[in-house]
C-alpha cells in the first residue's frame, strides 16, 4: 500500500511543484523499496507531459533515467544490503 | 578420467532476462502510447488539476509575507492603492478612446484587422515545467498547430508551439536551449541568427563589423514584424574577429498568465 502511495507521489509531486523533483524521488524510491519498476512508468508518464527538446533522448529523458536507475539497482541488488522500508 | 561438473551458472543471467522483459514491456507501452492520441489527451487531462494546483501555489508564494505585515502599513497601502485605482480608471477611459480611434483608423486605411489570434491561459510555467517552456490550456481541437507563433502582445513574440495534444499545447520560448530563430535587426534590417541558451537569454555570434548596439530590437517577419529579443550585452572577441551578442526576451514571461497564438504563415 505504501509502495503504491509512493508511486503516486512520484508522479504527482513533480507535476505540482517542479519536474526535477522526479529525480530525487526516484532515487529515494530505489532506496526505500526493492527494485521499484513502477518508477519507469512514472518517468514515462512525466515524459509525455514535459518538453525537454527534440530527438529520442530528450523526448524520453525521464524514462531513460528510470531505466538506467532500475538496471543499476537490479545489478547491485545482490551485492548491497537493501533497506526495503516499504 | 573426465568428469562433467554441473554448475548453477546460466548462460543468460536472471537479471539480464528480467531487464529484457522490462525493456520489451516499456517499448510496447511506448509504442501503444505514441500511436494513441486519445491516451495522451487522457494523461494531459488527468494531470491538469495538479498543474493548476502548482500554478496557484507559485502565484501565491510571493504573497505570503503580506500575511505577516503590520496593520498600519496595510492601511497606508490600502489608501495608496485606492488612489492608484482611481487613476487607473481614468487611464482605462483614455485607453478605450484610443482603442476606438485606432479601430476606426484601421478601417479607414483598410489595414487587415489583427484579430485572428487564439487566446490561451498558461497552466504551468517554470519551475513546474522545464526552463523556457510553457504549458497552455488549448490544443489541437482549438485549431492550434505545431510551429504556431505564441505572442504576449500584438507585436511581442515569445516562442513557438512545439508539442500538442487534443487539449494541451507546449510552448518552447525563443530562449529555449538550442532553439534557432532567423531574425533581423530592426534598426539596420541586417539578418541575424539567434540561438537560445536557456534561462530567458538568447545568444548570437556576428562578425566584428556587424552594426549592433545595446537596446537594439530583434524582429522576425511574418505577415507582420514581431519583436523576439532585445540586445542586452555586446562583447567583442577581437582575436577571432567576432562579437558575442547576448539578448533577452522582450517581456517577462513569469508575470503573464495569458498568451495569444497566431497561425504560422509560411509564404
Amino acid at each position: 500500500m505504501s509502495r503504491l502511495l509512493y508511486f503516486l507521489a512520484t508522479m504527482i509531486i513533480p507535476i505540482v511543484f517542479s519536474w526535477w523533483l522526479f529525480i530525487p524521488m526516484a532515487l529515494l524510491f530505489v532506496y526505500v523499496a526493492k527494485l521499484p519498476y513502477e518508477v519507469i512508468l512514472a518517468g514515462f508518464f512525466l515524459d509525455s507531459l514535459y518538453y525537454f527538446g527534440d530527438g529520442f533522448f530528450f523526448e524520453h529523458l525521464l524514462t531513460i533515467f528510470s531505466l538506467v536507475l532500475i538496471a543499476l539497482a537490479l545489478f547491485l541488488s545482490k551485492m548491497i544490503y537493501w533497506r526495503k522500508i516499504i | 578420467m573426465y568428469q562433467i561438473k554441473r554448475t548453477n551458472k546460466k548462460f543468460l543471467g536472471i537479471g539480464l532476462i528480467k531487464i529484457l522483459i522490462i525493456l520489451l514491456l516499456v517499448v510496447g507501452f511506448v509504442f501503444l502510447f505514441s500511436t494513441s492520441n486519445s491516451t495522451q489527451s487522457l494523461v494531459s487531462n488527468a494531470s491538469s488539476p495538479f498543474f493548476m494546483v502548482g500554478n496557484f501555489f507559485y502565484n501565491n508564494l510571493n504573497k505570503m509575507p503580506k500575511f505577516f505585515s503590520d496593520k498600519d502599513k496595510l492601511v497606508t497601502e490600502n489608501i495608496k492603492l485606492a488612489e492608484e485605482i482611481r487613476d487607473l480608471k481614468f487611464n482605462i477611459i483614455d485607453f478605450e478612446i484610443l482603442k476606438y480611434e485606432n479601430q476606426k483608423l484601421r478601417e479607414q486605411l483598410e489595414i487587415k484587422p489583427i484579430g485572428d489570434f487564439i487566446t490561451s491561459s498558461i497552466i504551468a510555467k517554470s519551475p513546474q515545467v522545464p526552463l523556457d517552456s510553457l504549458l497552455l490550456n488549448k490544443g489541437l481541437k482549438d485549431g492550434i498547430n505545431n510551429g504556431d507563433f505564441v505572442l504576449i502582445t500584438e507585436r511581442i513574440l515569445i516562442g513557438k508551439i512545439v508539442d500538442l495534444t487534443k487539449n494541451r499545447a507546449t510552448v518552447a520560448l525563443n530562449s529555449f536551449a538550442d532553439v534557432t530563430t532567423y531574425a533581423f535587426v530592426a534598426r539596420t534590417d541586417e539578418p541575424i541568427e539567434l540561438r537560445g541558451t536557456g534561462g530567458g537569454s538568447i545568444k548570437a555570434k556576428v562578425p566584428i563589423d556587424f552594426d549592433i548596439v545595446v537596446g537594439d530590437e530583434i524582429m522576425v517577419a511574418d505577415s507582420l514584424n514581431y519583436i523576439v529579443a532585445v540586445v542586452g550585452v555586446v562583447a567583442e572577441d577581437t582575436p577571432f574577429g567576432f562579437k558575442d551578442v547576448f539578448m533577452l526576451l522582450p517581456a517577462d514571461v513569469s508575470k503573464t498568465n495569458i498568451v495569444f497564438i497566431k497561425h504560422f504563415e509560411n509564404e
